[in-house]
């Protein structure tokens, strides 16, 4: 089986996989003090609470944007798991073509959630996609029909920004994230959700309007996928989110993986 | 001459009045360890660098986001202009009337806002404030404060990406040359501009439509720091007016007086 993970800011969210079926998740804390032997403990701890064995992971790939884990993580799969852990890069083959200025400095996260994207819900249905992850960073990825990398854009995540707002804002309060029962708040926690929800929910909006206009003006329109923690609490306010998939990330790391485990000629 | 001060949560406002005309205006940074004395020699300097005198001033009006700042600068005021400054908080007679669940709760800043967007754009309209947090007000045709929303503001939300990202660099908040963008800086600066554009302009909308919609003519005045490089790139903005905040504190001062007393 190959365990994905995905190395994001403020979590690592790990994925095992037999062939194609995701049949465990779980999410810890981006710890920058744990060490190897503390992480190689953890997914031997998670196996076996979920009725796995070590040896049932027989690969193992992830995605990271948080490089001093990176080696601390190879080395707990390396002597817990023994398997190796394919550190996925944008250099790695990912989508057929890639417009990007230096594709070596484009985030392996953002790549993976283009190629979940397309080879979910843009290559057979034959439309441009666009994902959306709502995570540390809100990122947006645009694919085209034919599986070129167009571009994208990167906005305050909604956990981080909130989180400021209560750190230097002296009278306002830390709010449980809920959608708002009133647009006119008549209270400050009222407020802050419409400020919120809405707010991001109009964020995606905005820019996923706006890509839409510069990759598709014409022909069909782009397939809009959501993502990350906050995807489903926004996605309800969104004119423009069609599906929320919690595991897009996750599958680009495991479509990705295989696109190259396999030898160059045999890749399709 | 009246000196009208607007406390934010990380930026204090100041500007001299002659009469309705505003003479002189400046910005401090809200530091909540910095002394009455500090103030009083800070506030002083910045009088006299632009040929006032202390004299001058002959009232004070506050508004603070930051309630620990109000006795620090009430002091100020006695020791520095030997007066006591009109600060604006519940009992003051503002002219505004609150329609919210607990009055109290009400922000001064909300109130100085409402009061000036009103007397100069009238009513419906909308406020949007870029500060530390972007707050868009609702104000009723007769000029009720109706509530509003709060969303994370632009600048500590960027500050706040580039702290927790370990790749995401430092930007400067201005327009990239498209929304698709391909490489970081770019990404990042399509993402707040645009997707903060995206933001206010849905936040409005949803305010004018509870407003009474597109007929009710809603004003829709955007202030603060952001107000500048956002407005154009949203479709909802229909002025700018940078002196809002200080022209509440002007305008609720001079209701404070009798008619007819100058």
């Amino acid at each position: 089986m190959l365990l994905a993970l995905d190395v994001g800011n403020t979590n690592v969210t790990i994925g095992l996989y037999l062939e194609d079926e995701l049949v465990a998740t779980w999410r810890l804390a981006s710890s920058r003090e744990e060490t190897a032997d503390e992480w190689g403990l953890q997914f031997l701890q998670l196996l076996k609470r979920e009725g796995f064995r070590p040896q049932d992971v027989t690969e193992a790939a992830m995605v990271s944007v948080v490089p001093p884990l990176n080696a601390r993580l190879v080395d707990a799969c390396r002597r817990y798991l023994k398997v190796p852990l394919m550190e996925l890069t944008s250099t790695h083959r990912s989508l057929p073509k890639i417009y990007y200025d230096n594709v070596a400095a484009l985030g392996t996260d953002r790549l993976v959630n283009a190629v979940a994207a397309w080879e979910r819900y843009g290559r057979s249905q034959g439309v441009p996609v666009i994902a959306v992850d709502f995570g540390t960073a809100t990122k947006l990825e645009c694919v085209s029909a034919a599986g070129e990398y167009l571009g994208g854009c990167i906005a305050p995540g909604i956990g981080i920004s909130t989180e400021a707002l209560a750190r230097y804002a002296a009278r306002l309060p830390r709010i449980e994230l809920a959608p708002p029962r009133q647009v006119i708040g008549k209270n400050i926690v009222a407020s802050l959700q419409a400020g919120i929800i809405f707010g991001f929910a109009g964020q995606a909006d905005g820019l996923v309007t706006r890509l839409t206009q510069e990759i598709a003006p014409s022909g069909p329109a782009p397939m809009v996928v959501a993502t990350g923690g906050l995807a489903h609490l926004v996605a309800a306010q969104s004119k423009t989110i069609r599906l929320v998939d919690p595991h897009l990330t996750l599958e680009g790391v495991r479509l990705m993986y295989w696109k190259n485990r396999e030898p160059e000629d045999t890749w399709s | 001459m009246l000196l009208a001060v607007d406390v934010g949560n990380t930026v204090i406002s100041l500007g001299i009045y002659d009469q309705k005309e505003l003479r002189a205006e400046w910005h401090v940074s809200a530091d909540r360890r910095k002394t009455s004395d500090q103030y009083g020699l800070l506030f002083m300097s910045l009088l006299e660098h632009q040929g006032f005198q202390v004299s001058d001033v002959h009232a004070v009006a506050i508004s603070s986001s930051v309630p620990p700042l109000v006795p620090t600068l009430e002091w100020m005021c006695q020791k520095y202009f030997h007066l006591k400054p009109l600060v604006i908080g519940p009992g003051v007679r503002t002219g505004v009337v609150i329609r919210y669940d607990n009055p109290r709760e009400v922000g001064p800043d909300r109130i100085v806002i409402a009061a000036a967007a009103f007397e100069k754009y009238g009513g419906p309209a909308v406020v949007v404030d870029f500060g530390t947090a972007t707050i868009f007000d609702a104000i009723s045709a007769k000029g009720e404060y109706l509530g509003g929303i709060i969303a994370p503001g632009v600048a500590i939300s960027v500050e706040a990406l580039f702290q927790h990202a370990a790749k995401l660099p430092r930007i400067e908040l201005v327009k990239p040359p498209s929304v698709l963008a391909r490489n970081t800086v770019h990404s990042m600066q399509s993402g707040v501009i645009f997707g903060f554009a995206g933001q206010v302009d849905a936040l409005v909308e949803r305010l004018v439509e509870q407003l009474g919609g597109p007929e009710a003519g809603v004003k829709v005045v955007a202030t603060g720091d952001m107000a500048e490089v956002l407005a154009s790139e949203t479709r909802s903005i229909q002025a700018v007016d940078p002196y809002l905040s200080l022209e509440g504190l002007r305008i609720i001062y001079e209701r404070q007086r009798p008619k007819g007393e100058h």
